[in-house]
């Protein structure tokens, strides 16, 4: 029985060997598996992208490589960054950003001290909402105006990064109130505080909210985009028809790597990028069901992309003492 | 139709035979990765996650519920042989458990398990039938106050774990909360005692601290000259003396079903999860059962209540994701991404869109359950000859897995230094029999409390009042309060009696 065990565990420690061997075969890239990181925790919109993403690719073989999906949430996705720059090899971690996080990487400093993100694809653009509770006594925006004017600092809205908290500053500054904010790890968790009633509104994603919103249990009070929403968000103004032109916001939606990634690699995942975004799963099961907007940019022009409105995000912060 | 007869409508689907093969395959799958230290329900699940995408959705989610269900049972496989949790919920497992092995009884340790797992998950999947999606609305009323207030009724329970001497036992509790600093702030977003280094700056993680702390210490421990840690009995052990005979049934059933039912309960909650669950199970049972005296020190009651609580918080956990789309752990947003591949969307819909799979499922839920439980007994003769392994082929067989263990969570060769940095210090910390869980426990409870407490201040605007204000928040705290003087209260009125005499 003895030896049976020892066989045993040496057939265990043989068969990961293999494993190992077998990788280590193969010449072209990616051989190795692949880490997505996900600057947040799970449940959230980068999680719900990332996880549609990975099972895309493997269910149509877009990469030979087995690509794990790994949160790090925590300090408004800088605990995700540094995880990222802790890789000696940039060329086997890809990392899920949108511009809440750009904005992150200038507030907390968490680019790598080995310089610029390398830039991967931009997927698409995501809306943002202000949401309350079902059962909550504000129909409509102006009825929270109303509230928070009469009791300044009394209502709170849940965020889960800097960029929602900029979206709920920028509300303050145009409509001249002072709504409290409080830090979520993520938007599941501030559902279930709005759910509970423990906070009274908060700033979502449609993706992050839609399951919540048909299902009648929470409500949207207003859009932060150019138009008005397709369904179920189709009855929410937007700020400009509230009369708030200045508060508008899109925010991009991305996938990037650590400094310093190869040119080979960078253009091997922007082209298992495009494929994704062509597939009719992204289309359905993500863009139209998550009520975001189709835009794909390859690695060169989402370099371009990203330049341009880190630049404008980065204003618009320090614009208001953010940074 | 009642919730009864959906579930039987379930049965008749998860019957079918590809379902069962799929069940079984889960679960077997499920054991063998989850008894593998460092690995754990999340990266199983999201490693298998993709050989169900060939199958039909329902039985694609069957082999996943058999998947995760396997990794609660395996869990406790290896905190019981090897004193290696695979888990942070079989912390509490380990205790009870290894000290079994030492004392040579490995295989009732693993019989108990299993039963305690069983009655754990069945008991959570009968309020997920019965109540669905009632206990979610229970768990929402648990904001950050709430949340506070529980993981300080956890905090204080350390107390109960602290060994003989309290003031060493705080220290370790101490060296925990510490530990758990390191990293970036999460309500700030500000590096903390990271030195500018940037493996810190992410923070310490869980598995490496634990590996090192339970299992490399033990191999230090093993290697001292005339050591008798590593238990090697000289007869071989029979299958028949590892089945628990019935007075040792009815020791386990008791403890079972009330760890079940609070583990249920705290599995619903958000942020709380199974260690908080088999935790605070643990510590009950330490309170109000019979044998409370012997635990610790190899009670089979431990490792029911440590079992049965995180099984039935690992269901629980179902509840807001079938009922709201809200994952409750970070295994459960994986299977959240498995069923959104699938274009089922979980939210307040699901239950009426589409019965045939959340019946599917939760009947499914069931026959993983047994499934497991079967194939659970049928593994421990195996399980129990690695023991008869010598210790000098034993220590390093357990050093690389500690080593692989730790790389493996995050591919990175710091978790392993750090690993062999925690064994040592573990090693010195027990030598001068400072307790080693209280650290792992402050470790996992204490950021959980810090943010709540700072979301539930911003909530208030700096109001400390808002911890009385809410109902809950205040039951707890009075609870916990009437629980630390408790024994000064008895003391003062066995005093009075006495002076009446």
């Amino acid at each position: 029985m003895k030896r049976i065990s020892v066989l045993f565990l040496c057939l265990i420690v043989g068969i990961g060997s293999l494993f190992a061997a077998a990788q280590a075969e193969q010449a072209t890239y990616p051989d190795q598996p692949i880490e997505l990181v996900v600057p947040a925790s799970a449940g959230g919109g980068s999680d719900i992208m990332a996880r549609l993403i990975v099972d895309i690719i493997q269910k149509n073989n877009f990469s030979s490589q087995t690509i794990m999906v790994v949160n790090k949430p925590g300090g408004s996705s800088a605990a995700g960054h540094s995880y990222v720059n802790s890789k000696p090899n940039p060329n086997y971690t890809l990392f899920t950003a949108n511009t809440a996080h750009v904005l992150s990487m200038n507030i907390n400093k968490s680019k790598s001290p080995k310089g610029e993100f390398t830039m991967i694809a931009n997927l698409a653009m995501d809306n943002v909402v202000f949401v309350t509770s079902a059962d909550s006594p504000y129909k409509t925006f102006d009825d929270a105006l109303a509230a928070i004017k009469a009791n300044p600092k009394a209502l709170t809205v849940g965020t889960a990064d800097n960029l929602d908290k900029l979206c709920v500053v920028q509300i303050n500054q145009e409509a001249g109130v002072d709504f409290n904010t409080v830090y979520f790890n993520s938007a599941g968790e501030i559902s279930t505080a709005l759910l509970g009633n423990h906070v009274e509104f908060g700033i979502f994603n449609p993706g992050e909210c839609i399951g919540l919103v048909e299902g009648g249990k929470l409500r949207v009070l207003a859009a932060f985009s150019p138009t008005r929403l397709a369904a179920p968000f189709e009855a929410a103004p937007t700020f400009a028809e509230l009369g708030y032109p200045g508060v508008e916001f899109q925010m991009s939606r991305s996938i990037m790597a650590g400094a310093g990634m190869s040119r080979e690699a960078q253009l091997y995942w922007s082209d298992v990028m495009e494929k994704v975004c062509a597939t009719d799963e992204w289309k359905q099961n993500y863009i139209e069901k998550d009520g975001l907007e189709d835009l794909f940019l390859n690695a060169d022009d989402f370099t371009k992309f990203n330049t341009e409105s880190e630049r404008k995000i980065v204003e618009a912060a320090k614009s208001i003492g953010l940074l | 139709m009642n919730n009864f007869e959906l579930l039987f409508q379930g049965f008749t689907v998860a019957f079918a035979l590809p379902n069962l093969i799929a069940a079984l395959l889960g679960g077997i799958l499920g054991i063998v990765v989850g008894a593998m230290p460092g690995i754990g329900a999340v990266t199983g699940v999201s490693l298998l996650l993709p050989m169900t995408f060939k199958l039909n959705p329902t039985t694609g989610i069957i082999m996943l519920a058999g998947i995760y269900y396997g990794n609660m049972y395996g869990g406790a496989y290896s905190a019981t042989l090897m004193n290696i949790p695979g888990d942070s919920p079989a912390v509490m497992t380990a205790l009870d458990g290894y000290e079994l092995t030492k004392q040579g009884k490995p295989g009732k340790s693993l019989f108990a398990g299993n039963v305690a797992s069983f009655i754990g998950g069945s008991i959570g999947i009968i309020f997920l039938t019965i109540f669905g999606p009632l206990l979610a609305e229970v768990g929402l009323k648990f904001g950050p106050a709430e949340v506070a207030a529980l993981i300080f009724l956890a905090l204080t329970s350390i107390g109960w774990l602290l060994g003989d001497d309290p003031v060493k036992g705080l220290i370790a509790s101490g060296i925990g909360v510490l530990l758990s600093t390191i990293g970036i702030d999460g309500a700030s977003g500000l590096p903390r005692f990271s030195f500018g280094n940037m493996n810190l700056i992410s923070g310490i993680s869980f598995i490496p601290l634990v590996i090192g702390m339970f299992g490399f210490s033990q191999v230090m421990e093993m290697m001292q000259p005339g050591s008798s840690t590593h238990a090697e009995p000289a007869k071989r052990l029979t299958l028949r003396e590892s089945f628990l005979d019935r007075s040792e049934m009815k020791r386990i059933l008791m403890p079972s079903l009330r760890s079940a039912l609070l583990g249920n309960f705290i599995g619903f909650l958000p942020g709380a999860g199974g260690t908080t669950g088999s935790f605070l199970a643990y510590v009950m049972e330490k309170k109000v059962g019979k044998n409370r005296a012997q635990m610790g020190k190899g009670a089979i009651e431990g490792v029911a209540a440590s079992e049965a609580a995180n099984n039935a918080a690992a269901v629980g956990a179902f509840v807001p994701l079938l009922s709201l789309g809200i994952p409750g752990s970070a295994t459960t947003a994986v299977l959240l991404g498995g069923l959104m591949m699938w274009g089922l969307r979980p939210g307040p819909l699901l239950f009426e869109s589409d019965p045939t799979f959340v019946w599917g499922l939760i009947s499914s839920m069931y026959i993983g359950n047994l499934v497991c439980l079967v194939a659970g007994m049928a593994i421990i003769p195996f399980l129990m000859s690695f023991l008869r392994i010598p210790t000098k082929i034993m220590a390093p067989i357990i050093v690389i897995i500690c080593i692989v263990g730790s790389y493996s969570v995050n591919n990175n060769m710091f978790d392993v230094w750090f690993m062999i940095f925690a064994g040592i210090g573990a090693f010195y910390l027990k030598r001068y029999a400072f307790p080693i869980p209280p650290v792992l426990l402050a470790f996992v409870l204490a950021p959980r409390f810090e943010i709540s407490v700072r979301q539930a201040l911003s909530i208030s605007n700096g109001n400390a009042m808002v911890f009385l204000q809410k109902p809950i928040a205040l039951g707890l705290l009075l609870f916990t309060f009437a629980l630390l003087l408790a024994p000064v209260v008895m003391k003062i009125v066995a005093k009075i009696k006495k002076s009446y005499k």
